[in-house]
């Protein structure tokens, strides 16, 4: 469903340069959990940035759902925005004097949903993240954990088919951390309509609950799984 | 840590190490400081957008604030200026005591009186000196209590003797003058007979510049050797017109008199006087009179008379050189004390910061030529002349300036107050200004005292910044201001500039300097440190945290000062439509609503009014609702306009265009108050008197003579005559020929009804109209005998039931020579009422009340055809098409010139007289320009900064907007329509406050111009104030303001639509 190959971003010029991916190659299927982890300034946002149409990479491409695109800038994948990847981020970006309910609708209007049908399907994505009796309140009014929710719920009323989530627990308490990626785990396995996530974290204990874990090191996955995430590829198991 | 921390020692702090720790701290500042404004200038740069908002609000108030002080100044010396113009001579001087045998201290030899000019030339604060023989010493102060001040005659004009039959020297009372300014001393023309010293220099280049040099007329002031050879006078043009002299004419003898003797009313007898004996009427004064005669002298120039001003010196005198006269003449008009020294200052030199610093510059300098001190230090009287020369000082300069400062002061008043709305919204730009660029710092701030900064670092920091881009901005803006002056000083009607004629030099005393650097750099400076103390005492999460609480605004006192202030308002407005004294009668509270409610009204609905303007989308979106411009994105206007930030905006551009309303308004309404004021009084380009009576024709032929013949030139008289209506007395009728619609300058003010045309149609249709007195007297609709519904500025028409006919009759009185009895034969028309008149253009408006006004056709019906076809009358008032300005000023000085004229009004001269003393008051126009100019400018640049800011503050949300899969069309579409409801919405809004602010400042306007008409004495201004509403220059400047807006927020738009999404959304 997406596939990245060969990307590569640096920034800077001359002597300054510095080459933050260089050569990404990574795909994720329909319905997966996925997290992205790896030390302070390898690259992860940077990644999730390219793949979310928030920055063009220097070189390669990524395809997804048969779109391709990569080198683009930002005005120029608006579609993608729009229509395939849905963007959840850490202080949640909710529109201030907005409503969660507007929140949600008014980014399904940019995409040229009647308004009506709009508040309808919002209503639907509120409600499957359990905020069916929140709607009318402003962020402010909201908790940490409520906030995300709205946010999720924006990403994932416009039917795409990947969530892009940059640490989204990172200013929740654990038990908000708990709920938000219990959602992810149902969003994803949902049977009859499964998406995508890719979820850049720190936290091991919220990457071990995914389905599976990229490490990003040097610029280059350097594991697609756990194990050889954390280097235990070698001493033998140490699960839970 | 600087060092000095480590060097003192851990010791209980001894006296002598404190000072030593402030002294060492006091030196790492210094040491610091340059690398510390270099960090401030840079830092300043780098925020400019939040930089630009202190610069503009900092940058506007300094310019307002020194422009409102400068031009103080400026006007002072404006004033001052234009007093002195009317003078050719600054001081005079003369023999400490009236010269007499047996007394010292005078001389009556040329040789020495010379020395005595040259000696005070010598100092530094006279640049030229004359000799005059003419009027009489006063030796003492000019007061009252002093009888020279009545017994100073002047040398008399007794007669002109010319071998040219053409010439009508002998017209009969010729050498009669009235001398309007000081106590009565004699109505008789005077003669000045000046030394060489007035024929070159200074007092030349004074007096040569009112010598009338127009073709026909060719006059200069020559050089002393060829006045001395040619033995050449000048005349004012009103003898030259009485005389039917020319220049060049030769005369074969000119006969003066002087006076020897004078005594108190009736004692002198017959034998006391070898002369004749004059006895003045207004006083009983008795002068013995000798004629001095001198033969063959030559008309030099004819000059335009001065307005007369101090009467020390005897105004427009015939001027010739002392050389017409022999040596043993001079020595008698010395004897007799007809001789003083002219002089004149070197007004560079007159302190100009205060009219009282002249004057005490004045007596100084007195006291300085009167006076010096002898050896032991006492003061004793200064010699001159070889030293047998005792001076006494008149100053003419001082006599004026007290008058000045009563006026000076009353127009500053006025003009400070017209101002405070333009400094109140150059402050609060600056507010503003600071208070949004001070937002943006209140997340760093918090940030940086997390990673541990002091208070007073921070604090430091913040206002060093601050102090960088004030002290630029108050520079520059004090900078602009100075420049600025000259042309405020120069404006003679709204943004009308004509030049002034001398320099001005607006500078501002240190102190007024100091006061502009506190009212903007110091306010900034404070507001700034007080804000930042705010934010250093908030919770550090609170500052991080992006909502802020708000103060809930006190809407109760906005609607208060609002409603308040909407009263004078709505006076006004009932006032011009109609009502007689509008809501309020007692002249108390009127008076008081009149000078307050105008601010009281701006800012009450400012505050008010600027919720609606933020509430703009709301509005719009109401229009727009359906349109497929906003389908998509519409849900992002709900809650805009919630900020205080775009409520700021939206009280910035109601403050700015409500103030741009009011100048532009009360601008051209003065303007025109000041056209029609002098049209009233002129009644077209140009009123004269002729001397004896002329047709139309011929008077239009003479004109020509001096007009050109390519020139179209058109006159008109209003006659007037007795008509006796039906069963009532006797009432004056001033007759409208039919040519008087087109050469008056009419409008609509003057006649019923609001059309000009419609008016004079019905006039010439047999119709008639009456003054309000006159409509009482005649039992006509109109008068307001039945309270209002009887009132009203209507043209009656044809079916009107308020219209009716009248039947007058003209007794025309003849002298049957067969009976030689007086025989009346009364001649009737029937002329319909069509309304009530104020007055006729061109016509003294002071009985216009109790007359009517008749068309050419019931005219006719009376006098016949014969006798209206040859009308031959005196005074005409004349159009004349193409001539204006200085042109007009010219061709009627040179009618004036003219024998077969008696006098002339021009239009230029008239309207000249008007701006500088009438409807709107010196230097007004240019307050109400620069108001206007200024706040044009705050409109456009406010609009510029402020959404600058505002889009900055939201450059993560649009950032967001995109995220979620916005395209740049919908952000630009969404800010566009958000931003410019906002504007347009207050622009709108903020030109009804202005509307309603000119409505409600024409009250203070009437206020004032009673005022100064008390003061001045002058006849009242009949003309109403009715405003004049310039919809296109308002529409230019809303245009600029809107270009203006639609270009920042693109550009801005483009900018945030460009930045780095991810970065922004990272909050990096």
């Amino acid at each position: 469903m997406l596939r990245v190959s060969e990307l590569t971003k640096g920034f800077g010029s001359g002597s300054n340069r510095l080459e933050v991916l260089k050569g990404i190659n990574l795909q994720i299927e329909a319905g997966e959990l996925v997290a992205l982890m790896g030390p302070s300034g390898c690259g992860k946002s940077t990644l999730l940035n390219i793949i979310g149409g928030l920055l063009p990479a220097d070189g390669g491409e990524i395809n997804l759902n048969s779109r391709t695109y990569g080198l683009k800038n930002p005005s120029g994948v608006v579609d993608v925005r729009r229509n395939l990847v849905g963007w959840i981020f850490q202080d949640f970006h909710l529109l201030e004097h907005l409503s969660a309910m507007d929140n949600v609708a008014m980014a399904l209007e940019i995409s040229g949903v009647p308004s009506k049908e709009a508040e309808e399907r919002a209503k639907s994505a509120l409600a499957r993240v359990n905020l069916s009796d929140r709607m009318d309140h402003i962020p402010d009014q909201l908790s940490g954990g409520q906030q995300q929710r709205v946010a999720i719920a924006r990403a994932i009323a416009g039917n795409r088919p990947l969530l892009l989530a940059d640490e989204p627990t990172g200013n929740l308490d654990i038990a908000s951390g708990a709920d938000v990626l219990r959602l992810f785990k149902e969003l994803c396995h949902d049977e009859d309509d499964p998406i995508s996530i890719l979820m850049v974290t720190h936290d091991p204990d919220l990457a071990s609950q995914a389905d599976r874990m990229l490490l990003l090191r040097d610029g280059t996955v350097a594991a697609s799984d756990i194990r050889s995430a954390w280097g235990l590829d070698d001493e033998g198991g140490e699960e839970e | 840590m600087s060092d000095s921390k480590i060097d003192v020692p851990n010791q209980a702090p001894s006296n002598q190490s404190s000072i030593l720790k402030r002294f060492n701290g006091m030196m790492q500042k210094t040491r610091d400081l340059p690398d510390n404004l270099r960090l401030a200038a840079l830092g300043a740069w780098r925020g400019r957008e939040r930089g630009m908002a202190v610069f503009a609000g900092v940058f506007l108030s300094s310019l307002v604030i020194t422009t409102v002080l400068a031009y103080g100044v400026g006007l002072s010396q404006a004033f001052f200026e234009g007093f002195l113009e009317v003078n050719a001579f600054d001081a005079k001087v003369e023999f400490n005591k009236a010269p007499a045998d047996g007394t010292e201290g005078w001389s009556n030899n040329t040789t020495h009186l010379l020395e005595v000019c040259d000696e005070l030339v010598v100092m530094e604060e006279f640049s030229d000196c004359t000799v005059v023989f003419g009027k009489k010493g006063l030796h003492s102060s000019l007061d009252w209590g002093n009888e020279n001040v009545f017994n100073a005659v002047p040398l008399m004009m007794e007669a002109v003797q010319s071998n040219n039959s053409e010439h009508t020297w002998d017209t009969e009372d010729i050498w009669e003058y009235q001398y309007t300014t000081g106590p009565p001393v004699a109505d008789t023309r005077a003669i000045a007979l000046m030394g060489p010293g007035a024929f070159d220099g200074v007092i030349a280049d004074r007096l040569s510049e009112n010598v009338i040099n127009v073709e026909g007329n060719e006059g200069v002031w020559k050089t002393g050797a060829e006045v001395a050879t040619e033995r050449g006078i000048y005349i004012p043009s009103d003898i030259a017109s009485l005389s039917n002299a020319a220049v060049g004419d030769n005369l074969t003898s000119l006969n003066f008199s002087y006076t020897s003797d004078t005594a108190y009313p009736g004692e002198m007898e017959e034998e006391d006087c070898d002369g004749e004996i004059l006895i003045i009427a207004e006083t009983g004064f008795m002068h013995c009179q000798h004629i001095i005669t001198v033969e063959n002298v030559r008309v030099l120039g004819i000059y335009e008379p001065w307005p007369q001003s101090n009467p020390t010196l005897a105004a427009n005198p015939i001027f010739t050189t002392w050389e017409v006269l022999n040596e043993s003449q001079r020595q008698v008009l010395v004897d007799n004390d007809h001789v003083y020294f002219g002089l004149t200052l070197d007004r560079s030199l007159l302190p100009t910061s205060s009219t009282a610093d002249a004057a005490d510059w004045l007596q100084d300098l007195g006291r300085t030529v009167m006076f010096s001190e002898d050896a032991s230090g006492e003061r004793v009287n200064r010699a001159y002349g070889s030293g047998d020369i005792e001076v006494y000082y008149v100053d003419i300069i001082s006599g004026t300036i007290l008058f000045l400062n009563i006026f000076l002061g009353l127009i500053q008043a006025f003009d400070y107050i017209i101002m405070i709305p333009i400094v109140v919204l150059s402050l609060s730009v600056l507010v503003y200004g600071l208070v949004l660029s001070l937002e943006q710092r209140r997340r760093e701030i918090s940030i940086h005292r997390v990673i541990g900064a002091t208070s007073t670092g921070l604090r430091g920091m913040v206002l060093l910044e601050l102090a960088v881009i004030a002290t630029a901005a108050w520079i520059l803006g004090y900078l602009l201001a100075l420049l600025a002056v000259p042309a405020v000083l120069a404006s003679v009607g709204f943004m009308q500039f004509e030049p002034l004629g001398f320099t001005v030099d607006p500078r501002l005393s240190i102190g007024a300097t100091m006061f502009t650097a506190l009212a903007t750099l110091g306010l900034a400076l404070i507001f700034g440190r007080s804000r930042t103390k705010d934010f250093m005492e908030l919770e550090i999460d609170e500052g991080v945290s992006k909502i802020q609480k708000v103060n809930k605004p006190k809407v109760w006192l906005h609607w208060l000062l609002f409603l308040v202030g909407s009263l004078g308002a709505i006076d006004t407005w009932l006032e011009m439509n109609g009502s007689e004294d509008g809501i309020l009668s007692n002249w108390f509270v009127q008076g008081i609503i009149n000078v307050f409610g105008p601010f009281m009204l701006w800012i009450g609905g400012a505050l008010l009014l600027g919720r609606l303007g933020a509430a703009g989308p709301k509005i719009m979106q109401f229009f727009f609702r359906r349109s497929p411009l906003l389908s998509d994105v519409k849900r992002g206007l709900k809650g805009s306009g919630s900020t205080e930030s775009v409520n700021r905006l939206a009280v910035i551009m109601l403050l700015t265009l409500s103030i741009v309303t009011l100048a532009a308004v009360q601008g051209f309404t003065g303007t025109l108050v000041d056209e029609r004021t002098a049209d009233v009084a002129v009644g077209s380009d140009l009123k004269v008197v002729m001397s004896d009576n002329q047709t139309a024709s011929e008077v239009e032929s003479i004109i020509a003579e001096f007009s050109g013949s390519d020139v179209d030139v058109m006159a008109v008289s209003v006659p007037q005559m007795t008509l006796v209506p039906e069963g009532g007395e006797g009432i004056s009728a001033y007759v409208l020929l039919s040519d008087s619609a087109d050469v008056l300058r009419w409008f609509p003010q003057a006649i019923p009804g609001d059309d000009v045309s419609a008016a004079m149609t019905a006039y010439q249709d047999g119709g008639f109209t009456v003054g309000e007195d006159a409509a009482y007297e005649l039992d006509l609709w109109g008068s307001g005998r039945a309270g209002d519904s009887d009132a009203g500025d209507i043209l009656l028409g044809e079916n009107d039931d308020r219209t009716e006919n009248v039947t007058f009759t003209w007794n025309e009185v003849t002298l049957n020579f067969s009976t030689f009895s007086i025989e009346t034969i009364p001649h009737n028309t029937t002329l319909r009422y069509i309304g009530t008149h104020e007055f006729i253009p061109g016509v003294p408006t002071a009985q216009m009340s109790e007359s009517i006004i008749i068309g050419e056709s019931g005219y006719r019906d009376l006098m016949g055809n014969a006798r209206v076809d040859n009308l031959a009358t005196t005074t005409w008032i004349v159009k004349v098409d193409g001539v204006n300005g200085d042109e007009l000023k010219a061709l009627r000085i040179s009618l004036e010139a003219d024998t077969r004229f008696d006098s002339a009004q021009d239009w230029e001269t008239s309207h000249d007289d008007v701006e500088r003393n009438g409807g709107l008051i010196f230097g007004t126009p240019g307050l109400l320009t620069l108001q206007f100019i200024v706040a044009s400018v705050a409109a456009v640049a406010s609009a510029f900064v402020f959404l600058s800011l505002v889009l900055n503050q939201r450059q993560k949300e649009l950032a967001v907007l995109q995220a979620i899969g916005a395209s740049p069309n919908q952000i630009i579409r969404l800010v566009l329509f958000e931003i410019l409801s906002i504007v347009v919405v207050s622009m709108v809004l903020g030109m009804l406050l202005g509307m309603g602010l000119a409505l409600s400042f024409n009250g203070l306007f009437n206020v004032f111009g009673f005022i100064f008409q008390i003061f001045l004495g002058g006849e009242s201004s009949i003309i109403t104030r009715e405003l004049v509403w310039p919809w296109m220059e308002l529409g230019l400047v809303a245009l600029a303001v809107f270009v203006a807006v639609v270009t920042a927020l693109l550009f801005t738009t483009r900018k945030a639509l460009r930045s780095d999404l991810a970065s922004v959304l990272k909050g990096e």
